[in-house]
């Protein structure tokens, strides 16, 4: 693809000026130290995390097989896997668009739970046909998301705070937003009978408004969720290579000045992207809300935001590459949730998940740190 | 650009208005009004009694695979030696004389009980005991295939929906939080306090009713005295704990009621350094060697209904579809205890628990202030 999809960031060392050189290949050393990195970090990964487990006394083979029963075992562990990574891959996309732009959003865990609040609020509320309730839950929830990182995006290009800030402290007033709505029987808290105590948590959605599923529990079957996420994902992929829009955004992302020479405003497109970075994680709530909760509670977004911000780190920002990946991280957290139905204590689980995550995310990690001190070097 | 602001305001507006011309949510479908599905109030629990409801094949082995395994859910942290605690060591105590297996899935979010709930069962569990009943969304696995024939158990609080596939305990805040805040009462005038202590976690619907039912058992003793609340946000959040524990007691508070999970024992241990006295939430802990000490015991451990469950299941007489309901006065558990009792304190608290067992104090009138 295009040399501007495959460049993250404005960071990108520049080539000597004059006539391009001809192509080399990279020596077999260089080829061959991402595919070794990987090898090496999930190795170290796959050891520590079997130490752990049999530092409390179980079988780090059990516990091996029951990742791959939560995750591949049977259909229902695919569907699970598949279910679990179409919020990460809509939370993704957004973050490809914001990093395309040269802005890194990293609140999406807060913009996601205010999505699925007004998601939430319409579903419970807005009267209607079913279909058409699913579509503004689903709709309302992306411009909640939006409208949540517009405080962001104004704050940034406004008061100049700096957006990495912004979205990370607005991901704890959003969680503290969310919590007061589902614990004021004004707002979203659930109806109690008289004498009962409620949960905090809304009403369960209607069910004519939830998100459609194909196949039926036990066997394989999956929600509409990733087919949404893999359509936006493919559309995205052509906007931001084939339009307008998308090339402002990568022009703008690896060369403020030279976008702004070429006449795209920063606010307008940057905080654009931001606005849609946002909208995506509020539509991640929304397909999260109507596709397996029904329902919003504190600790709704359960770490998805994060997770789909490393998504879009492993992918390298391309939104296509966004889909395995999203993939694997959903049967990481599938088969994460059945380790822990085996009796293995949760905050091994959580360790052993967060390892193999982080096991994927070095080698990019580690790529990316390389490539910004080489660009360092070039310009000094 | 004035197309683009059009757009935007077009978004932003048309979504607000229909959010305000909002109506009844049930009108798309009369018959099933699923918002109140987990709300309404359920179909006649059988209190009090085993009596009813339908008695699963083969327990406690209902699978038939030769051995018996019970899958436990919590929401809480199953190491915090107080409420959450007590259901997983009950069971464990039960599995290990009766050579069951016992599965602990621990700090569950509730958005996530469902597939927990699917989880256990494909490992082929022939129990699934659900410590609390913040997590009963998990009972909607009960009627999935994979789920067939499991028995489900819901430490259910003030009461969960009842339907045919689970059996559920049942117990009353006011019965037993009246009675604490009687026993704390008690403490209060006898070491002539006008203040007293209240810290717990998120401000919930329950943590509500648990400070107003012991507010009113303290008023019941000491009329003019004063309950001093703390919402913390977090049930094992150390930090916030102390922090609001140190508040209350450079406030004057005498007597000190950590309503926590994780983070109960830390409080103590601030109230038992300025000697102030503290209470359990839920668990007997009189003479607790952890060095921790506790003037009163207010016992409403789910773990002490959960063994009657436990019981009946071993037995082969667990009936799913019934409520168990739990009363203080009338029940080993729930009880209120003071662990160094002085003069006729203990004679009073007695007389109290008796007075509400029989019904001859209505507790719920008192709380309401209507006697």
């Amino acid at each position: 693809m295009t040399k501007l999809l495959e460049a993250p960031h404005a960071a990108r060392p520049a080539g000597p000026p004059g006539p391009a050189a001809p192509r080399t290949g990279a020596p077999i050393t260089q080829r061959l130290r991402t595919p070794g990195l990987y090898a090496l970090s999930l190795s170290l990964a796959f050891a520590i995390a079997g130490l752990l487990v049999a530092v409390v006394g179980k079988s780090p083979w059990d516990a091996a097989v029951a990742m791959y029963e939560g995750s591949l075992g049977s259909g229902s562990s695919i569907g699970q896997s598949i279910d679990q990574a179409a919020p990460l891959l809509m939370v993704a996309i957004g973050s490809v668009i914001a990093a395309r732009a040269g802005i890194f959003n990293i609140g999406q865990e807060g913009q996601l739970i205010i999505g699925a609040a007004v998601g939430a609020s319409v579903g419970l509320f807005m009267p209607g046909p079913g279909w058409f309730v699913l579509l503004m839950i689903l709709l309302c929830a992306a411009i909640g998301g939006a409208l949540w990182a517009s405080i962001a995006a104004i704050l940034y290009y406004w008061r100049g705070v700096d957006v990495v800030i912004a979205t990370l402290l607005l991901i704890f007033v959003a969680n503290q937003v969310v919590s007061f709505a589902v614990n004021r029987p004004y707002l979203l808290r659930e109806q109690a009978v008289p004498g009962q105590t409620t949960a905090s948590q809304s009403d369960m959605l209607r069910e004519s408004v939830w998100l459609p599923r194909f196949g039926e529990y036990p066997g394989f079957n999956i929600g509409a969720g990733i087919f949404i996420a893999a359509l936006l994902a493919v559309g995205v992929y052509f906007a931001l290579t084939r339009s307008r829009w998308g090339f402002r955004i990568r022009l703008l992302g690896l060369n403020a000045k030279t976008a702004h020479r070429a006449g795209v405003g920063a606010v307008v497109v940057g905080g654009g992207a931001l606005l849609a970075s946002g909208a995506f994680a509020g539509l991640a709530g929304g397909a999260m809300l109507t596709g397996s909760g029904y329902r919003i509670q504190d600790g709704f977004a359960d770490n998805v935001g994060f997770d789909g911000l490393l998504v879009a780190l492993v992918a390298k920002d391309n939104p296509v590459r966004a889909i395995p990946v999203a993939l694997f991280f959903g049967a990481l957290r599938a088969g994460g949730g059945f380790l822990a139905s085996t009796g293995i204590p949760r905050y091994i689980v959580a360790v052993v998940t967060a390892l193999l995550v982080l096991a994927v995310v070095f080698p990019t990690a580690f790529a990316e740190i390389q490539r910004r001190r080489v660009a360092r070097t070039t310009d000094a | 650009m004035k197309r683009m602001l059009r757009a935007v305001a077009g978004l932003v507006v048309v979504p607000g208005l229909m959010l305000t011309a909002c109506g009844d949510p049930q009108t798309d479908d009369p018959k099933k009004p699923a918002t109140k599905a987990t709300t309404e109030k359920g179909t006649d629990a059988t209190t009090g009694t085993q009596a009813g409801g339908t008695l699963p094949k083969g327990e406690p082995d209902v699978n038939g695979d030769g051995k018996v395994v019970i899958g436990v859910m919590s929401p809480g942290d199953t190491k915090d030696k107080g409420y959450y605690q007590s259901f997983v060591d009950e069971s464990q105590k039960y599995a290990d004389e009766n050579g069951w297996k016992l599965t602990i899935v621990d700090k569950i979010n509730p958005a996530a009980a469902v597939q927990q709930a699917r989880n256990l069962c494909r490992q082929r569990v022939d129990m699934v005991a659900i410590g609390a009943s913040e997590l009963k969304d998990a009972l909607s696995a009960s009627t999935e295939p994979q789920c067939k024939g499991v028995t489900w158990y819901i430490s259910g609080g003030m009461g969960v929906k009842q339907t045919p596939e689970f059996t559920q305990s049942l117990d009353f805040i006011n019965e037993s939080l009246y009675a604490a805040g009687y026993a704390a009462g008690l403490v209060l005038k006898d070491n002539g306090g006008k203040k007293a202590g209240y810290i717990t976690g998120p401000d919930l619907d329950f943590a509500r009713a648990v400070a107003k039912a012991f507010k009113a058992g303290i008023k019941a003793v000491v009329p003019d005295a004063e309950l001093v609340e703390n919402y913390t946000g977090d049930f094992n959040d150390s930090g916030k704990a102390n922090e609001a524990a140190n508040a209350q007691l450079s406030q004057g508070v005498k007597v000190i009621y950590p309503y926590l999970g994780g983070a109960t024992d830390s409080v103590t241990r601030i109230a038992n350094k300025k000697g102030v006295p503290a209470l359990t939430p839920g668990t007997d802990r009189c003479g607790d060697a952890s060095g921790v000490k506790y003037a009163i015991s207010v016992v409403f451990s789910p773990g002490a209904y959960f063994a009657g469950a436990l019981k009946d299941f071993k037995a082969g007489t667990l009936r799913m579809g019934v409520a168990r309901e739990w009363h203080l006065g009338k029940d080993p558990v729930p009880y209120v205890k003071l662990c160094d009792p002085k003069g006729d304190q203990e004679a009073q608290l007695k007389k109290l628990t008796e007075d509400i067992g029989s019904g001859k104090l209505n507790v719920d009138d008192a709380v309401a202030g209507k006697q």
